[in-house]
């Protein structure tokens, strides 16, 4: 099965880089949790064939919409429940508290996961702000367990998607697929053309060189990078310094194999307390 | 569609890692330690247009702390699409041959009087003042006023020479200038 090979990729990388970096074992001992509740759900999930007008794609490339209604997207709750309940249990020795506290209210049935994710999908970040307040628990957890449920939905339907959108010519700063931000970026191929990588559907897609992903500033006396002599030039952080926003950027051809963005990502978070320290800040994660 | 639902997800307006790190009790201490071990290297880039031949490809140059360190071909310019051929490509020695200045690059004009096989470095306004005068002098012997009775104005013994890398604005003055002198002569490089 293709998903299974994918995810032993996932786990070699992860392997080798607790290896290489014996610092970062804790995070990413943590992430290959995630990585693996995942799998098993994506491997699961079945999405029918989407079929979307041309005109529709047409006009929505060209007024600035991502494909996807996040409304309408279909997704099986119960799936999404054992996922929901795993994440929790991932998180459990992490926050103890606060899993205690969503077990309590999931029992009394003062939270219910089906209408906790689909009003996310329909009422903004507001939502999860509202229900951890309610529920008196940080919102980093309640956030964590949504997005790390929905994500296999959204990256398996952004798959399906994917060649409706015209590469050459979105050139936007969020994703075309689902409209999320972007995470990371990489520079791909001999010509080192950069690609956006969306934080919540894991699409890449096509974006400027000189530019930032954030504010969209393209003056180049403002914008820069930063790489670390001992990590090499694979690994770097690209800075603006009209928002004060940086996004971390890896070479594929440096690194010299396929980027596996999220595990990349965790794999090198020294870099983002360097860039905090430097006075700049994230804006977006694949966590939360 | 509400295009503002576009962060839906998010709850705080910065995502930060010691946020994460911190919320879910992980250990910072070894990942700041390896942090201070390492130390930034800043690199600047820039978009220019290789200055060769009339194709005019994009580059992108890197500098550190204002000496080039490399130039690549900017995969955005619609020209080249991120290729550069081998000449292009080593255009970082006009500026720089192995982290240094590139000993041979010309900084100043330079003057080799008629006859003479040395080249002598002189200023700006001398340099200009110079040329000035050279056009002036061919212009006022060679100029053809009228021809058949016509008033032509035309100034054949100079010819212009261009390039194909100006912007509109620049290329306005110089064809303004060439036609105010009478010459007919005008070319660039990206027809030589």
């Amino acid at each position: 099965m293709i998903m299974d090979n994918e995810l032993e990729i996932r786990l070699e990388r992860i392997k080798a880089l607790c290896k290489q970096k014996p610092s970062h074992k804790e995070v990413l001992g943590f992430l290959k949790k995630v990585i693996i509740a995942q799998a098993k759900v994506k491997a699961d999930i079945k999405m029918e064939d989407v079929n979307i007008d041309q005109q529709i794609v047409k006009m929505k490339a060209k007024e600035g919409f991502p494909l996807l209604d996040k409304q309408a997207l279909k997704f099986d709750v119960g799936l999404a429940s054992g996922l929901f309940k795993k994440m929790s249990q991932i998180l459990h020795n992490r926050v103890p508290g606060d899993i205690e506290q969503i077990n309590q209210a999931l029992k009394t049935k003062e939270l219910n996961i089906e209408s906790l994710l689909k009003n996310t999908l329909r009422e903004n970040g507001n939502y999860i702000n509202n229900v951890a307040q309610r529920l008196r628990v940080k919102p980093a957890v309640i956030s964590f367990l949504v997005k790390n449920t929905l994500k296999p939905f959204f990256e398996v339907y952004a798959e399906r998607i994917k060649d409706y959108v015209d590469q050459e010519h979105w050139l936007r700063n969020y994703c075309p697929i689902c409209g999320s931000g972007p995470f990371m970026a990489e520079l791909l191929g001999e010509e080192r053309k950069r690609f956006l990588v969306c934080s919540f559907c894991g699409y890449k897609w096509r974006f400027v060189r000189i530019r930032c992903p954030y504010c969209n500033n393209n003056n180049q006396k403002t914008l820069r990078y930063f790489y670390t002599e001992k990590e090499g030039r694979a690994y770097r952080i690209d800075v603006c310094d009209k928002c004060k926003r940086y996004i971390k950027t890896i070479d594929a051809k440096e690194l010299g194999m396929e980027v596996i963005p999220r595990i990349e990502d965790v794999g090198t978070m020294y870099l983002d307390i360097l860039a905090e320290k430097q006075g700049y800040k994230r804006k977006e994660d694949t966590f939360f | 569609m509400d295009i503002s639902r576009r962060d839906f997800l998010k709850v705080s307006g910065v995502a930060s890692v010691g946020l994460f790190l911190g919320t879910f009790g992980f250990d910072l201490r070894p990942i700041r330690a390896y942090a201070e071990e390492s130390r930034p290297e800043w690199i600047s880039e820039a978009c220019s247009i290789c200055p060769y031949c009339g194709c005019g490809c994009g580059v992108i140059v890197g500098s550190k702390d204002g000496t080039i360190t490399y130039v690549q071909g900017d995969p955005d310019n619609p020209i080249n699409r991120g290729a550069l051929c081998s000449k292009g490509q080593a255009s970082i020695q006009l500026s720089t041959v192995d982290g240094k200045v590139n000993p041979q690059r010309v900084l100043r004009p330079r003057y080799r009087a008629p006859y003479s096989n040395e080249w002598v470095e002189i200023s700006w306004d001398q340099a200009i003042n110079e040329i000035a005068q050279k056009i002036k002098a061919q212009r006022d012997s060679d100029l053809i006023e009228t021809e058949n009775g016509v008033t032509v104005n035309r100034l054949e013994t100079i010819a212009a020479l261009g390039t194909a890398k100006d912007t509109n604005e620049e290329c306005y003055l110089y064809i303004k200038l060439m036609r105010a002198l009478g010459i007919v002569y005008v070319e660039h490089c990206a027809r030589v």
